[in-house]
């Protein structure tokens, strides 16, 4: 594997990571009362734009090289489920985050001011962050069975 | 504080038009799976079929959201109450979509042979 590609799923895993403390960071604050709508409005940007890049390096990647060369391993290997299950759903289930996380920034940017005084607004993002968070840690956790399915 | 007509149509428009492109999302992933020459077809156009699925649900997001954004934004009193709506949309799509993506892939991995 080359350097840049080496890199680039250093930094899907980072960035990825990354992005989900950003909105556990978000969720864990929109539970408070008073909410501190600077932080949430740059912790959903951080989200946001970590996961986009993610998508774009990791992406690179898994069309480039993991099909070709890492894949076979996998399938050839003890744990072929680690390809067939896990990346399968792991690489269509990413394509939420990237989704949810825009509506997120772009609601708390445009009107962070009015979530907290609107009780049914604000529980409905709640569980909105809870859903990008559970899904950026199934991401994770995954990425660490699918490495390991190619030893 | 009022939420200006222009400010609330583009949350709805953006909510709106991720719960379409996770639907799509989930849609095509399980249909492409069953039905190969769909998958064959994005790899053709794609060069890679997950990267067709990708820029489809962005050009997917891209053109709801626009059109959603002519429609006009109700009363001020209804407003977060139908962002709300939008948002647990949303929410219940992606729950959804994951978990159905999930189930198709125990199946095709552990139960199908």
């Amino acid at each position: 594997m080359s350097t840049l590609l080496k890199t680039f799923l250093a930094f899907h895993v980072i960035l990825g990571v990354a992005g989900a403390i950003a909105y556990a960071g978000v969720w864990m604050n929109l539970l408070k009362q008073k909410l501190p709508v600077r932080f949430l409005q740059w912790a959903s940007a951080i989200g946001f734009f970590s996961f986009l890049i993610s998508w774009v390096i990791g992406g690179y990647y898994y069309a480039i090289y993991y099909g070709k060369a890492v894949k076979p391993i996998i399938i050839k290997g003890q744990y072929p489920w680690g390809h067939s299950f896990f990346m399968e759903a792991k690489e269509h289930v990413f394509l939420f985050l990237p989704f949810l996380a825009a509506v997120m920034f772009v609601t708390l940017l445009i009107a962070g001011n009015r979530i907290e005084t609107e009780a049914p607004l604000k529980r409905a993002l709640i569980w909105l962050a809870g859903i990008i968070v559970v899904l950026g840690i199934i991401m994770a956790l995954s990425g660490v069975i699918i490495s390991g399915a190619v030893r | 504080m009022e939420l200006s007509n222009i400010r609330f149509t583009i949350i709805r428009a953006t909510t709106y038009a991720a719960a379409f492109a996770v639907a799509f999302i989930t849609g095509i992933t399980i249909t492409a799976d069953l039905y190969l020459p769909l998958k064959d077809w994005l790899k053709l156009t794609f060069s890679h079929h997950w990267v067709g699925k990708g820029m489809l649900a962005i050009v997917l997001f891209v053109g709801i959201s626009a059109i959603l954004l002519l429609f006009p934004a109700p009363k001020d009193e209804v407003k977060t109450k139908a962002l709300a709506r939008s948002t647990w949309i949303l929410v219940i799509v992606s729950l959804m979509g994951t978990i159905s993506i999930i189930a198709f892939f125990i199946y095709e991995a552990f139960l199908k042979h």
